[in-house]
């Protein structure tokens, strides 16, 4: 619609009113909030269907002219339950709040509907929750709060990606990540950057982390067939849908957060941390008397100086400093958070606009991450037609550190580090005899240089228009950016580079995502017994990628970083893909009496990244709910159980996350010799290759007793089948593997939901939310009938994927103190040569049982909040101890407290460390299930205090509300009694290693609202 | 209003459905398809360089074969700084080894490009003259690399060619390309010794065609075809077959072997090629394996030579100019710019002299034995005692000494301990008399987990040292 006849039409309606306003009359009122009687402040009081209105003064009274033919009012006011009031003298109109009314709304993405007549599994957490913690992904505040959701992040660095499952792992090959949709346009959300990769540093900055989780209204979790059916192709892993605020009818109403604090690692691992120089040289000397290399202590000492001497260029028997690197490289970070918003309006446009600025300086030398984000969102209604746009941006500056074993995390650097090596030479210089010294590494002016620009823009038009009664047609247009600009530099004081005049390289890449749906939706009601809901769509969309690289080195000086500084090129490149999806979708729902729920989807996708012969697919559902507690015989229990629900749902759906061209066979340039262009063939062709399908099968049960509990239980049963498997080929072929769809993986488990009020006088609340998850991944087809066999792991049918393989370490003999394992595949025979230890399955790194439990206080004026989390049953193996838990076989290197206090060190002695012997060569550091550890763990992960000032206080200042609190994250962490490490909290796959220590965050922040 | 509505929303569904199939097609922009790849003789040369690029990857002929070569025999020494190829040093081995998986695969994946540019030369149109002299050079140089990567590959999983080895399990004979999903089956050593003559001579069937020239010594040119020819027929015990080949190598190439301490070191300090290489894999400034390389792991991954064996040379050889002292990677310690990038001898003259002499010591020409010995002996050692050396059987001591001394760090000490039934120690003394030409590698879990017919070696485990 165009301005000019959107203005026509505002001009006929304002005359209408006047030509009308002889026929008025004058309604007066007040409107208090139900909860503490106080004057609602600013809320909205409309003629419905008009744009006639006012809001409610400082004593929360109003005054309006309505034509005599109006009868109600309605009365509305953000948080609160809108209400439709009949108009009498002098009204009086008492709000409520409506939380409850917050959790029963499910946004599906593609519209909106009331939980209690939703078919599927899902839930919802509001924005309170998201706000609680001080993370830059709000992800993170999902943890242990969404019942069936696991969140798996193996590093505190500030922004960091955490990998998200919804029900379990559900593909071996195909992406795992559910799919992000935010207000309607699915995102991209795939790990970006040139060390993004796990193997090349699995360093990832996370586009979620770009999104301000003050700007979020809600995220709702769409699990089962009927939730994500509609989805299609892109919903097998399940749905997390975002939905941002949205400006509200009334005056301009003010909110601003702000909060700063502190953050800390409470307590590093003692038995994990290296021992200090005294304790150093006892256990060399033990070890080199050991090995033979000295007859006594005395001798040993003598031995020990000279190698460290001559290696080192150290001298003991001198005055030397003890040097702690692991303090040295932790220190305490801090984090600001500020944001402002203001919404308001009226029914013709609708206001939202926020801008907010984070700032986390992270707790290892090196890290940190500052993000600037605005929001300008828009809505409005005009007779048939409703309009909106919403503009997000958001830029993050990051500067983070690799994960893995590289030696520039400064983790791994310290842990090659010992406690005779400086950080300074006597000049005042960086030591550069210590390798890598993190340090100088992350010298401010001169170090290595490790920054990631993040910035993303999103524009989501949209517009409604009422066809006919019940007949609404919408279209949604969105365009995401995300445009990730990586600069890296390699200084002098890398090892790696300085040789070769240091490195820069600069990396932008760019993901871009169009898309459009279009849809019809028909809801009716018949005799107010049989309502309808049908919905038709059509979408559309696109993603393209391009990244460009460039590298150079050979920099004239330690003080130019930008690669035209430098003379050598080292690489160039580009590259770009793109992909495209195209669907048909339908929803059906109808219910009788709000009694009997029925409900089917259908969707037909066609997506560009598959074979020839099964280009397009479809994708259906059913579902059926049962409210129990509506039936005529259940009405004497009404009292006490007021909503008692069955529901069971079954359908498939897709898993298109694989690569963009994977069915081609396809021949690759760029492999190129002595500087002649190459070609080398890369890929198989399939042009059978499709999606994975996942049949999901939920029985869900929802039961609210005494207006008090509400229990939400689901069964589930999710079968991925045509899963696309690696199909190993033989390397005679020239290629390790071929995509077929073969596979088939199960995720059964059983989830549940708890929420209860468990007390409520005047002046006292008090609720506990408890989630928890089982859930069992098992393999139940591979490509081939042998399992495929890895060095520490295993993909075998009848086990979960992530099932860990290895030698079974049997403790040290008390004889001799060599290390043992159990020989062969099987039996308790135990052996001291690692090559007669046959590998053996000994545990899985899925949890048995996860889940979290909330707790709310409220007295008076004063709010008290703890969440845990817990995950339970779970095995974590540190592929680092085969050096950090060395007994010798590292010469001179460092050695950690647990080895130190555990040692064997006489016949009779009975432990688990074997003999501490210089050189050993015993195997003691071989894979086994020494490293293997219990990650069982229970995390206290926000506790929040706030305090309510009186409103009647705040409303002399034209205050409408102010609340100040103190927060801390991650309190404390209660691990297994085996678990040695920074935190158990680590990837899916189990494997930890050199991690970056989870902080404790400490803050202080207030709530304001004007 | 409702009507125009209508009309605008069927039109946008059927533009949509039309151009349905349009939209769902997408073309890579890095790649190309295969039916695409062999179309112009260019097409062969970029396949070329990609089987070059194949050959010199870390994980094989660019670190993984030298590095296996020497970090299992008795010339290697590791600090356990890294675990690189720690569990090759140690003899932990499992046939999940990485490394091996890394040989092997690598090794056929060459195999396999090879393959793919002869049965693509087979298949194709005829080409006009120019093209085809690109063509036959292109296709002349793949079988010459399908010989070198399946010898390797023999080698390290097959026991020494031998009279009662030659029946035993070795590998998989490749021919033409293997289709997706085709079942194999390993051959035995002499039949893969006989297909790696085979490829030997088509090579240089191909390079005797009309207008085909030789090709730089970066490639696998015509010495490089002969200086195989004298390895392989060496390890068959060929030994007239050995001389022949080797002769014709040491013809072709036309070089000589440096006797100067510091042309010595410039050899290995520099990438031009010197007067000795044959056949090397290039690296350079802009293509090199950075930590992957062979020269990080001596450099700076524990791995070096030995104190014993660097205690055998004389204290007048040359070649400690490199080795001894303070250790810093030897051969490979890079050049002076960037100690990650060096290229990798495959082949170099004094290696042709070194068969020539064991050729002529094992067929009794001990005088010419000696001959040939002494043009790598007495030039890397200007204060040799050469009256010390007979001429009789007792020269083969000196010879395999002087092999072992002068082809360290290039990855032969395996394969030459192995075939001359040699029982030495391993891993810097924990295990002696380790009789290693018992010994071979598992075949890689994956290659057998993956069902298309290749079988383990039973009991390959029962000969690891003890």
């Amino acid at each position: 619609m165009s301005m000019k006849k959107l203005t026509f039409l505002f001009l006929c309606l304002v005359l209408g009113i006047g030509l009308v306003a002889a026929q008025t009359r004058e309604v007066t009122g007040t409107v208090i909030s139900s909860e503490d009687a106080m004057p609602v402040i600013g809320a909205s009081v409309v003629v419905k269907g008009t744009t006639t209105g006012t809001v409610t003064d400082y004593d929360g009274k109003f005054t309006l002219n309505v034509p005599t033919s109006v009868k109600t009012l309605l009365i509305s006011y953000i948080g609160m339950e809108t209400q439709e009031v009949a108009i009498t003298q002098n009204m009086k109109v008492s709000l409520s709040s409506d939380t409850q009314t917050l959790e029963e709304v499910v946004v599906t993405g593609y519209g909106v509907m009331k939980k209690a007549a939703f078919t599927g599994a899902a839930q919802v957490v509001g924005s309170d929750n998201l706000t609680k913690r001080t993370d830059a992904n709000f992800m993170k505040s999902l943890e242990g709060s969404v019942a069936g959701l696991q969140i798996s992040s193996f590093t505190g660095q500030p922004g960091a990606f955490a990998a998200t499952t919804i029900r379990g792992k559900g593909s071996v090959n195909s992406g795992t990540e559910p799919l992000y949709v935010i207000d309607g346009i699915a995102i991209y959300s795939d790990k970006m950057g040139v060390n993004s990769a796990s193997g090349s540093g699995d360093m990832a900055a996370s586009p979620m982390a770009n999104i301000n989780p003050n700007d979020i209204e809600s995220i709702t979790v769409l699990k089962d067939a009927t939730a994500t059916a509609i989805y299609g192709a892109r919903a097998a892993n399940g749905v997390i849908v975002v939905t941002t605020k949205k400006g509200a009818s009334g005056k301009a109403r003010f909110n601003f957060n702000a909060k700063a604090g502190t953050s800390f690692v409470a307590n590093l691992n003692n038995d994990y941390r290296t021992v200090n120089l005294d304790r150093y040289k006892e256990i060399w000397k033990e070890g080199l008397v050991n090995a033979g290399y000295a007859a006594n202590t005395t001798e040993a000492s003598d031995v020990l100086n000279s190698y460290v001497n001559d290696w080192y260029g150290v001298d003991l028997a001198g005055d030397v400093k003890d040097v702690d690197w692991l303090d040295a490289v932790i220190s305490n970070g801090a984090t600001q958070d500020y944001n402002l918003s203001v919404q308001g309006g009226n029914e013709s446009m609708r206001y939202y606009i926020s801008g907010g600025y984070f700032e986390n300086k992270g707790v290892l030398i090196g890290t940190g991450m500052k993000r600037y984000s605005g929001r300008l969102s828009l809505d409005g209604n005009s007779d048939r037609l409703g309009y909106g746009l919403s503009v997000n941006g958001a830029l993050s500056d990051i500067d983070n550190s690799m994960t893995e074993s590289q030696y520039i995390n400064p983790i791994v650097a310290v842990y090659d580090l010992r406690p005779f090596q400086q950080i300074y030479n006597q000049d005042g210089t960086y030591n550069m005899d210590a390798y890598y010294n993190p340090i100088a590494l992350n010298d401010e002016e001169r170090g290595d240089k490790r920054n990631q620009k993040q910035t993303t823009v999103v524009v989501n038009p949209y517009f409604t228009y009422k066809l006919a009664e019940g007949l609404t047609w919408k279209t949604n247009a969105g365009l995401s950016l995300i445009d990730l600009g990586e600069s890296f530099y390699s200084s002098k004081y890398n090892p790696q580079y300085s040789d070769s005049g240091m490195l820069g390289e600069r990396n932008m890449e760019r993901a871009t995502t169009y898309s459009i749906t279009n849809t019809v939706n028909y809801i009716k009601s018949f005799n107010e017994i049989h309502n309808i809901n049908v919905l038709l769509g059509q979408e559309a969309q696109k993603v393209a990628f391009s990244r460009v690289y460039a590298s150079a080195s050979g920099y004239p000086s330690d003080s130019v970083f930008e690669l035209d500084n430098a003379s050598t090129p080292v690489s160039a490149g580009s590259m770009t893909k793109a992909s495209t999806l195209s669907s048909f979708f339908m929803n059906a729902e109808y219910n009788y009496n709000n009694k009997y729920y029925g409900s089917a989807s259908f969707r037909y996708d066609g997506s560009s990244r598959f074979g020839a012969n099964n280009k397009w697919a479809p994708f259906w559902s059913v579902g059926a709910k049962y409210r129990i507690s509506e039936e005529a015989f259940m009405e004497e229990t009404k009292d006490w159980l007021s909503d008692l629900t069955v529901r069971g749902s079954y359908g498939t759906v897709g898993n298109q996350d694989i690569g963009y061209y994977a069915a081609m066979g396809l021949y690759s340039y760029g492999y190129s010799y002595n500087s002649k262009p190459g070609a080398v063939p890369t890929q198989i062709a399939n042009p059978d290759l499709k999606w994975e399908t996942v049949a999901k099968a939920d029985l869900g049960l929802h039961a609210v007793l005494f207006d008090r509990f509400t229990v939400e239980m689901d069964y589930y049963n999710q079968r991925t089948k045509d899963m696309i498997f690696d199909v190993p080929l033989s390397y005679t072929s020239g290629f390790e593997s071929v995509l077929k769809n073969i596979g088939e993986m199960e995720n059964q488990g059983f989830e549940f939901l708890i929420n209860s009020n468990v007390m409520k006088t005047k002046d006292f609340r008090w609720d506990v939310n408890l989630t928890g998850t089982f859930n069992r991944n098992k393999i139940i087809k591979l490509a081939t009938d042998k399992p495929i066999e890895n060095t520490t792991t295993i993909r075998k049918v009848g086990e979960a994927y992530n099932t860990f393989y290895m030698a079974e370490y049997a403790g040290v003999d008390p004889e001799t103190g060599s290390p043992l394992w159990y020989k062969g595949k099987e039996g308790k025979e135990t052996t001291s040569n690692i090559n007669e230890a046959g590998q053996r399955i000994v545990g899985s790194a899925d949890p048995k049982f996860y889940g979290g439990i909330g707790m709310n206080f409220k007295y008076k004026n004063f709010d008290l909040s703890a969440d845990v989390s817990y995950t339970l049953g779970n095995k974590v193996y540190n592929s680092g101890f085969s050096y950090d838990m060395q007994v010798g076989h590292y010469f001179l290197g460092p050695v950690s407290n647990y080895v130190y206090e555990n040692r064997w060190q006489k016949p009779g002695d009975i432990t688990n460390v074997p003999k501490f012997e210089a050189g050993n060569s015993s195997s003691a550091e071989a894979n086994s299930t020494r490293f293997l550890m219990d990650g069982s763990y229970l995390r206290m992960k926000s506790v929040v205090l706030g305090y309510t000032l009186p409103s009647k206080l705040l409303a002399k200042a034209g205050i409408s509300n102010l609340r100040v609190y103190a927060s801390a994250d991650n309190l404390f962490t209660i691990t297994s009694s085996d678990y040695i490490g920074f935190d158990p909290q680590t990837r899916p796959t189990g494997f930890q290693s050199w991690s970056y220590p989870v902080p404790t965050n400490i803050m202080f922040g207030l709530n304001l609202g004007f | 209003m409702k009507n125009i509505f209508l009309i605008a929303l069927s039109g946008m569904l059927l533009i949509s459905s039309v151009s349905c199939d349009d939209f769902l097609t997408e073309t890579p922009t890095v790649s190309i398809q295969e039916d695409q790849a062999f179309v112009t003789s260019q097409d062969y040369n970029n396949a070329l360089h990609g089987l070059y690029q194949t050959l010199g990857r870390y994980t094989f002929l660019g670190r993984d074969v030298q590095a296996i070569g020497d970090a299992s025999t008795d010339i290697a020494a590791h600090t356990a700084t890294t675990s690189h190829f720690y569990n090759i040093f140690k003899y932990q081995i499992l046939d999940t080894n990485p490394y091996l998986n890394d040989i092997w695969s690598t090794g056929y994946y060459a195999i396999d490009r090879a393959s793919r540019i002869i049965a693509a030369s087979e298949n194709a149109q005829s080409f006009d003259e120019s093209d085809a002299v690109v063509v036959n050079s292109c296709v002349a140089q793949a079988y010459a690399i399908r010989a070198l990567s399946s010898f390797y590959l023999v080698n390290y999983f097959g026991l020494p060619y031998s009279a009662q080895n030659k029946a035993t399990l070795g590998i998989v004979n490749i021919t033409k390309p293997v289709a997706a999903f085709e079942t194999v089956s390993r051959s035995t050593v002499e039949e893969n010794y006989a297909r790696i003559l085979s490829d030997i001579a088509k090579a240089k069937e191909f390079y005797a065609k009309d207008g085909v020239e030789d090709v730089a010594n970066i490639f696998m040119n015509k010495a490089a075809v002969s200086a195989l020819e004298a390895r392989v027929k060496l390890y068959m015990n060929d030994y007239n077959g050995a001389i022949a080949a080797a002769n014709s190598a040491i013809e072709l190439r036309e070089g000589s072997i440096v006797s100067d301490k510091s042309d010595y070191v410039e050899m290995f300090k520099l990438l031009d090629i010197s007067t000795e290489d044959i056949f090397v894999i290039s690296k350079s400034a802009t293509d090199y394996l950075s930590a992957n390389s062979l020269n990080t792991l001596y450099n700076d991954y524990g791995m070096s030579v030995n104190e014993e064996t660097i205690a055998e040379y004389a204290s007048t050889d040359i070649r400690l100019a490199l080795l001894g002292g303070d250790w810093k990677g030897g051969k490979m310690s890079g050049i002076v710019k960037n100690s990650q990038i060096s290229n990798l001898p495959v082949f170099r003259l004094p290696e042709m002299y070194l068969i020539l002499a064991e050729s002529y010591a094992k067929t009794n020409q001990f005088k010419e034995a000696k001959e040939s010995l002494l043009e790598v002996a007495a030039k890397r050692n200007p204060d040799l005692n050469v009256a010390a050396i007979p001429e009789d059987a007792t020269i083969l001591t000196y010879i395999n000494k002087e092999r072992k001394l002068e082809l360290v760090q290039e990855g032969h000490r395996f394969m030459d301990a192995r075939r001359l039934g040699e029982k030495i120690m391993v891993a810097n003394g924990t295990y002696s008399n380790f009789d290693i030409s018992k010994f071979v590698y598992p075949v890689p879990a994956s290659e057998v987990n993956a069902g298309f017919g290749v079988l383990q070696t039973t009991g390959w485990d029962a000969n690891l040292p003890k």
